[in-house]
């Protein structure tokens, strides 16, 4: 079965750790393989969303804040 | 702050239930203008308070009869799956008293429960349960 949001959380995942660096605990709004924009607010990206694309798929996600590397 | 309060004497047996109704959100209603399609109205549905739940869930019959389309996904723990993919719709929640808020669910298969409010909503609310009169209020 086609994934609606497939090629959007293959685009989140490959650009997550470079956004975590600086954009973690914010809203990153994907379609297709673009970044749209990154928000404080769920709701937000989801506006901007619809304003952009309709009713049509988009992937909002949260960005992960990057954890720090442990030194022994 | 806009509230309602409901008074049931099923509280304890059945949990804090709320008839109302569910729709798009408010930006979904301007994108389907701007296409010229017809925005569904709200739908009658049964919410269930669940302060144990961390996010909140509703069937996704509802979303499929509102027309909507996915803006997220997420995993979620059930008893028979530790980590089931879900999609996550934009939502518009009407409560009585014209308390509405709006923001994005997760849907499941599931229809035991319609909706299932849980503290992702609940952040942006006062909840008071008065146990010994079988009341409640929600207010935000």
């Amino acid at each position: 079965m086609h994934h609606p949001l497939e090629t959007e959380l293959q685009t989140f995942a490959q650009l997550e750790p470079q956004l975590a660096a600086t954009r973690g605990g914010l809203y990153v709004l994907v379609k297709d393989r673009d970044v749209i924009g990154v928000f404080q607010k769920q709701y937000d990206a989801i506006e901007e969303g619809y304003r952009r694309f309709g009713n049509e798929p988009f992937l909002v996600k949260k960005i992960t804040t990057a954890r720090r590397k442990k030194f022994a | 702050m806009p509230s309602f309060t409901i008074a049931n004497e099923k509280c304890q047996s059945r949990g804090l239930i709320v008839l109302a109704q569910v729709g798009v959100t408010q930006a979904t209603e301007a994108a389907l203008q701007r296409e010229g399609v017809i925005v569904p109205p709200p739908l009658p549905i049964e919410f269930k308070i669940d302060t144990g739940a961390d996010r909140s869930v509703i069937t996704e019959t509802y979303v499929q009869r509102l027309g909507l389309k996915p803006c997220g996904t997420c995993n979620i723990a059930t008893a028979s799956d530790p980590s089931m993919a879900c999609f996550e719709y934009a939502i518009r929640f009407y409560f009585p008293n014209n308390v509405t808020w709006q923001g994005a669910v997760i849907a499941t298969p599931g229809n035991q429960i319609q909706c299932l409010i849980g503290r992702d909503v609940l952040a942006h609310a006062v909840l008071v349960y008065i146990g010994y009169h079988n009341l409640f209020s929600l207010s935000f």
